[in-house]
Order: structure tokens, then sequence, then C-alpha cells
């Protein structure tokens, strides 16, 4: 029995997401089919990405003009098909916000229940995913026998490459189901690192006011860094939701979280709690975030991060 | 056009939830209880709608104990026209949730759903997309904007890289991010106004669905603390520390 993954993929590059759930995916059995659905132009050349990651036995690869938008009705139909025709125990796919549409609608479709943004594999039916913004772990199980199932990206390390690559079989495209429209797309500037890729983040709070910015885009260009915001920042309008850290945007675990007047609220920790070094600069000693910093300075944000950027 | 507004009743996001000693569920003590803030959001739009005209009816609907007949009196001191109880005395898993609020939907003749994109807590996001799965509707995703003309909905939807504008035509169903709408607030007279309203209630059972739920909690834990690190005095030894110890610049 063979176990699928939807592959995610912009701009004709797979995404590493993709790595991480052939990666949970290799945890659950031996033979990993990648399901790739993309517009003519770009499935040959996706398809063998996913042919060269790492435990990949096989790639599906479906193309038709209709895929280049990546609606939900027609990625969910299409990932149905193929699971229809047998040989499947599980389907998955990161919890990125395509997985945390196209999973549900998939589950749905086939009248089963489904675990989303799961972190850890317990065995073959058993899973752990955080509840109340990370504060509680809950262990569930499924009884389908097809499991999907979502995977947090950040709680399983991309898998590698391999040679030889895996075969590469096409399939038909359904027809498009034409239920929804896309009239435009917009893609926040490319700037900085992604926040999901970057070794090293900092996340600005309410304690960054709108003249300290150059100031924290200076400080992000010396470390290469990238900027995350908390919701707070959202609201003042001083940042779009693209870059909001948390429970409602992104989860992230770089390598070194830089808080720089965050107070440290839970629905805030939940996108950052998992960064390997968590520095935070706050001018309230008795700041929430305090507790969780593997380094803290009290301080305001006007003379510590002048001195950063001297200083690194 | 009548709009339906799912409403979770959940933990009120600010109270720090914890373990029972024995770890056989949450402690409840001393936990406020409100209106899922996903959930919020949704009604706000839904009253803006109908305010605007384009709306004639907004019924919200909660499924579990009667306890949530308090948080659908919120829904209608905010200014819902109508609200429905789908009674059980036990945690559904979100397809059976979906399959309830299906029937509902058509029952009720909705023309359009907006629903709170997950359940503070439970953190889920399936609910919204399973119901637009079993209604066979569009499913517009992560809606940050909403506007209706005619019978096509427009909703600019947060995406992995940035943002896209989708279009569907209605009936549909619209997945709302918290930012859609700031809701509005609940005035005391407003309140005193509907607390003697009867609010109807179906028993979820004799709704005609499936209630086989394909997922079991096994149990719940605490995840492993961070730890508190050290605090120092200056920038200065924060970049040797970094340096020295982490390696990472
Ligand atoms: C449903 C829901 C979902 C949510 N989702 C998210 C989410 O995904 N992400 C998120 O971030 N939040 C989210 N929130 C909001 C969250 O609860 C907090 O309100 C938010 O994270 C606070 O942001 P903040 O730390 O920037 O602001 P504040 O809590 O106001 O903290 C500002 C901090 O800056 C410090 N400060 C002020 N001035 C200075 C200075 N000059 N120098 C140094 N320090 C200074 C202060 O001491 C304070 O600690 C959500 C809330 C709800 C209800």
């Amino acid at each position: 029995m063979a176990i699928l993954v939807l592959a995610e993929h912009v701009d004709g590059r797979l995404e590493e997401t993709t790595h991480s759930a052939v990666t949970a995916a290799r945890l659950l059995g031996r033979d990993v089919h990648v399901l790739v659905m993309a517009c003519e132009t770009q499935g040959e050349t996706l398809s063998q990405q996913a042919a060269s990651i790492e435990g990949v036995t096989r790639v599906w690869s479906v193309a038709a003009p209709h895929l280049e938008t990546q609606l939900t009705e027609d990625m969910a139909a299409q990932a149905q098909a193929l699971l229809e025709r047998g040989g499947y125990r599980y389907a998955l796919m990161s919890s990125s916000y395509k997985g945390k549409r196209v999973m549900p609608y998939l589950a749905a479709l086939r009248n089963t229940d489904l675990v989303t943004d799961l972190t850890k594999i317990e065995g073959e039916d058993t899973f752990v995913r955080p509840v109340y913004a990370g504060s509680l772990l809950v262990v569930e199980r499924l009884k389908s026998a097809v499991k999907l199932l979502s995977i947090r990206a950040s709680a399983f390390p991309p898998s590698g490459s391999q040679t030889p690559a895996a075969p590469i079989e096409t399939w038909e495209a359904l027809p498009p189901r034409c239920a929804v429209r896309c009239l435009e797309r917009r893609r926040k500037s490319a700037l900085r690192p992604k926040l999901s890729r970057a070794r090293i983040v900092i996340g600005c709070g309410l304690g960054v006011e709108k003249k300290d910015m150059p100031d924290i885009e200076k400080l992000a260009d010396k470390l290469g860094a990238a900027i995350g915001v908390t919701r707070a920042v959202v609201e003042e309008g001083i940042a779009t939701s693209d870059y909001l850290l948390g429970q409602t945007g992104k989860i992230i675990a770089p390598e070194l979280y830089i808080a720089i007047g965050i107070s440290g609220a839970v629905q805030h920790l939940a996108g950052i709690k998992d960064s390997k070094v968590i520095v935070a600069v706050n001018k309230d000693p008795s700041a929430p975030i305090f507790q969780i910093a593997d380094y803290g300075i009290v301080g305001d944000v006007g003379e510590i991060v002048p001195a950063l950027i001297e200083l690194v | 056009m009548k709009i339906l507004v799912p409403i979770k009743r959940v933990i009120d996001p600010s109270f720090k939830v914890r373990l029972k000693p024995d770890h056989s569920g949450l402690d409840m003590a001393y936990m406020r209880m409100v209106m899922n803030p996903y959930d919020e959001a949704a009604l706000e739009a839904a009253l803006q709608l109908k305010e605007q005209g384009l709306a004639t009816q907004v019924l919200t609907v909660s499924c579990g104990t009667d306890d949530c007949l308090e948080t659908l009196r919120t829904a209608l001191a905010m200014g819902a026209d109508e609200a429905l109880l789908v009674e059980a005395r036990y945690a559904m898993s979100p397809l059976v949730v979906a399959r309830l609020l299906k029937a509902v939907a058509v029952r009720e003749g909705c023309g359009l759903v907006l629903i709170g994109r997950q359940g503070m807590g439970n953190d889920g996001n399936q609910v919204g997309a399973m119901l637009a799965a079993l209604l066979g509707w569009p499913c517009l995703p992560f809606a940050e904007t909403l506007t209706i003309e005619g019978t096509n909905v427009r909703t600019r939807c947060k995406t992995d890289h940035g943002s896209e504008v989708l279009e569907a035509t209605l009936p549909t169903l619209v997945v709302v991010e918290i930012g859609l709408a700031a809701p509005r607030y609940v005035s005391m007279p407003n309140l005193m106004k509907v607390k003697k309203q009867k609010i109807p209630a179906v028993a979820a059972e004799t709704l005609g669905v499936d209630m086989e739920m394909g997922v079991a909690v096994v149990q719940l834990r605490s995840p492993p603390e961070r730890s508190r690190g050290v605090m120092l005095p200056d920038a200065a030894t924060l970049i040797e520390r970094l340096r020295t110890e982490t390696r990472i610049i």
C-alpha cells in the first residue's frame, strides 16, 4: 500500500513543504508517490523535481491549463480520482494555506475525518498535533481505511535528493470545475528571504514604531534575516498580514528568532515557539516573552536596535 | 437571501488553558467562554451585508450543549435575526459538524455561508472547506475582504505567498479570516433585549445525518516547556553570546 503526497509549488519550483511532506510519508511507509498538479508549461519540470526527492518511488503528473490557479475544487477532485483508483493508505500535504483548504475539502469528498497540522506520528493511525495555540498537544486516532493528514512542515526536516529519479507517469486531468474564478494574484515583495525559509527572523511587535522600521530593516539586511510581525502591528496598519507570525499567520522554526517589542501572547508564541534560539528585547521586564526566551534584554527598541546594527 | 453563520463557543483566548492534574481533560475551573473570534468576524461581515441591503436574514447556528445558548444570545444581541441550537451532548468531529451544518443550510434555504476559518482552541481549520464540499458550493478560503455584486461574491483571499482575488456565483461559502470585519460592541441594552428571547433547538440526531465520527481523541498532553533563559545587560553581550554559544551569527 502506498502513500500519496500532494505536491505544492510556486513559480515553477516545488516548495520545500513538499519535501517535508515526503519525510513524513517515509515515516509511514516505503512506497511514496507524489501527485503533481500544474499547468502544461510547468508540469514536466515540476514532476522531475518531485521524482528527485529522496524516497519518492513514483510521480503522478497531471497537467492542464486550468490547474495553473490551483483552485481547491480542482485539486481535491483530482486527488480523489487518484485515491479512488486504490492502493493508497494515506494521502497527505503540508498544512500551508493551500493544505488547509484542499485537505479538508478532499476529506469531505471522501466522507472521512482527517488530522490537520500534525507534528508527530506516533503509530500507523495515531498522530499528535498542537491545540490551544500550542499550549497543549492532542493525540488523535484516525479510523478510515485511507487516512488523510496535513503535516506541519516545520516539524519534519525536508527530504534530500536522489539519483536515479523515480519514474514519472502522466495521469489524465479532469475537466475544470469552474466553481471559482481567480481574477488576480498578488505576491508580497520578495526583497528579503522568505519567512518560512529564513535562518534568522526578526519579529516586530507594537513596541516597534513606524519610525523604527528603517533600523529594523537595516539590521535584517545585515543578518540576512526575514521580518515578521504580530497581529497588533497588522492592526496598526504598519504591515500587511502577509508578514503575520502566529496562530492566524505563519508558523516558523528558524535557527534564531529575535522578538523586538513583543509582549508574548500565546497566539503569537504559537508561531515561533519551535525556533531553535529565541532572543527577546522588551522594555518591560515582566513581559511574558522573557519566560520562553533563551536570551533577554530589558531595554528600549530605540537604543538596542541601533546598537545591534553597529555590532553585527 | 439568508446568510448562515455557524458559531462556536470557545474558551476566551486570553485565558491560559491547563490540563487537570490527572490529564483526563481540560481544567475548566475559572475559564470564561466566548464566541469564537473568527466566527465573530464572520457574523459582523454578515450583519454589514444585511445593512447594505445585500441580505435579508442572518441566521446563526451553534452545535453543542445548551451552554451554547449564551453564545447564540450574544449573536442575537449583535444583530443576528435568528439563532438555532443543534443540540448534542458530546464533542463532535469536524466532519459531523459539517454534516449538521449542511442539513441546516439546506433546510433553511441559505444562499451564503460565512464561517470562521478555525475554532479557537481546537485550531482544526476544517469545517469550512468540508461544508463547502458537502454542499457542493464554491469555497472562497481565508477571505480578508468581501463584496457582493448581483450574484457574484468577490473576496481577497490569503495565500502562502500573498493573496489572490477569487470570485464565485451564489450560493457560495466564504471562510473568514480574523481581519475581515471588526466585530461591533454588544451593548448592555441589546443584551437585555434578547435575554428572554426563546432560541429554538433541534436534536442533532433528528437532522438525519450520519453521526459516526472518524477520529477519536486518545489523549491530551502538555508540550515540553521551553525553559527560561538568561537576561543580558546589553546588546554587546548578546552578540558575544550568540557568536560563542549558538554560532548562528
Ligand atoms: C483570535 C485571535 C487570533 C490571534 N492571532 C494572532 C497571531 O496569529 N499572531 C499574533 O502575533 N497575535 C495574534 N493575536 C493577538 C495576540 O493576542 C496579541 O494581542 C498580540 O500578539 C500582541 O502583539 P504585540 O506583542 O505586538 O503587542 P503588545 O501586547 O501590545 O506588546 C507590545 C510590547 O512592546 C513593549 N514595548 C513597547 N514600547 C517599547 C519600546 N520602546 N521598546 C521596547 N519594548 C517596547 C511592551 O512592553 C509590550 O510588551 C490573536 C488574537 C486573537 C483573539
